[in-house]
């Protein structure tokens, strides 16, 4: 098994041992502090990289220069992968990860939240002057000691939601007049810090399931329990900007299985293997087959893949995207500038192109680069 | 097609003192900046170090030279008081 990284690198964040302004084809990345069969999951930032392994630990690698790789280190930069101490989140296991611009969380298996990394949007939860990085994981503390169920982080805002269902969001989003009529958005003080507290309005009716946040819009995907909804997952509310129309709800034909938000667009994965995108497409980062200089695809397209595959998951960059299939084939398309699409040119890709790569099993993305697993091949 | 990838309030970058620098997020990864001195300049595009992309500061340029006056007043008087003590 190998991991392969390709893309921006201008500060370390492909784990290399070096920065450049860029990698073309995919790299092979040595300098791991984890055992490659074991990770879990790759999560990328602005700069940086967090990688999970099945043990629960967490490792970092890239740019440092406000504490976001939590190594209690005042390195600008790390280029090699190194492990977070594992007495920093108390000794329990990670369960899940999530990275931000120049800043990073965890939820351990005991569903208490750390974040760090940069807080000079207050985005950390933290109401005092002069603690804008924090550079070792910090446990946050949420009303009644609730539990944290997942994390998401935008450019200068982190939400999270809770067991019950909650969404607590610290820092900065602009949050549109009007909001959705199903959410209640209250103003609400955490810790002398300013929260935005959001719940559905009628809880019997509609459940907040995951969340997942762009630069400055965020996309919930929800359970309808009413009588008519039966459970189903079809609805998505969406809060932020939208200039682009990234912030604009749909509700789909068929359930939503994954969503995947880059800065201004986003992707939809229906339970039937289709795939809807909408948002900015001046770089091709829809994927649909074209570039639309300054307009925005209001309303969800279909992306298209060759006829036999089907999408496995799907991760966005900043302006770029990568998909893997359920036969494990990698496709890459968007903003290409830093060879973000790893098909060893700096040309703009508005179609998912194939990366010839071994077939891979994970796979993660940040701002201007990608990560990939691949499966040994011939026993190695 | 616009020069620019996007427009973006001053107020919305962040400053860093020591270098006299704002600062934006850029999608490389990298940052887009521009310097006080390039604002009161009357300055409106911020680039980014590592890649092409651009974008257009949103500000208000009689700020800066507002500032830039009163810091020259200052420093005019400082000058002055400098003499005196001589």
């Amino acid at each position: 098994m190998e991991v392969y990284a390709w893309g921006a690198n201008s500060h370390g964040q492909l784990g290399l041992g070096f920065e450049s302004e860029l990698c073309m084809t995919p790299q092979r990345v040595t300098k791991c502090s984890f055992a490659v069969s074991q990770v879990r999951l790759i999560r990328g930032g602005g700069g940086h990289v967090l990688i999970l392994d099945t043990n629960g630990r967490v490792h970092s690698c890239g740019w440092n220069n406000r504490g976001q790789l939590g190594l209690d280190s005042t390195e600008e930069c790390h280029n090699e992968f190194k492990m977070i101490p594992t007495e920093y989140f108390g000794e329990v296991p990670v369960e899940t990860i999530s990275c931000g611009w120049d800043i990073s969380g965890a939820i351990t298996l005991t569903k208490r939240l750390y974040v760090w990394g940069s807080n000079a949007f207050q985005q950390l939860g933290i109401c005092q002057r002069g603690f804008i990085a924090v550079r070792r994981p910090m446990p946050v503390k949420l009303p009644r000691e609730e539990p944290a169920q997942r994390i998401s982080f935008g450019m200068r805002h982190c939400a999270v939601l809770t067991q019950d269902n909650k969404i607590y969001v610290f820092g900065r989003l602009r949050i549109m007049d009007p909001p959705p009529i199903e959410l209640d958005i209250t103003a609400t003080c955490l810790h002398r810090c300013n929260t935005v507290k959001i719940q559905v309005h009628n809880p019997n009716e509609l459940r907040i399931v995951s969340i997942s946040s762009g630069q400055n819009h965020m996309l919930l995907k929800c359970v309808d329990l009413s009588e008519a909804g039966n459970g189903n997952t079809k609805r998505i509310l969406t809060l932020g900007d939208n200039k682009f129309g990234q912030s604009n709800a749909f509700q789909f034909e068929e359930d939503v299985r994954q969503l995947a938000v880059g800065w201004t667009h986003n992707a939809a994965v229906l339970r039937n293997g289709e795939i809807l995108v909408w948002g900015r497409n001046c770089y091709g980062q829809l994927g649909t087959g074209s570039f639309t200089e300054q307009q925005a695809i209001p309303t969800p397209l279909r992306l298209k893949l060759p006829e036999d595959q089907s999408p496995a998951r799907i991760h966005m960059g900043a302006e770029h995207g990568l998909l893997r299939t359920t036969a494990g084939e990698i496709y890459t398309w968007g903003w290409n500038e830093h060879g973000n699409c790893g098909n060893n040119s700096t040309e703009n890709l508005s179609t998912p192109t194939l990366l010839q790569l071994p077939p891979v099993k994970l796979c993660g993305a940040g701002a201007g680069f990608c990560y990939a697993i691949t499966e040994p091949v011939n026993g190695l | 097609m616009s020069i620019y990838h996007d427009e973006v309030e001053i107020e919305d970058f962040e400053y860093d003192e020591e270098e006299e620098m704002y600062y934006y997020p850029c999608p490389c990864g990298d940052r887009f900046q521009i310097s006080k001195e390039e604002l009161i300049e009357g300055e409106e595009v911020a680039t980014c170090p590592s890649c092409s992309l651009v974008i257009k500061v949103i500000y208000d340029p009689d700020m800066f030279k507002a500032e830039e006056d009163e810091e020259s007043v200052l420093n005019e008087k400082l000058s002055d008081l400098k003499l005196e003590k001589n």
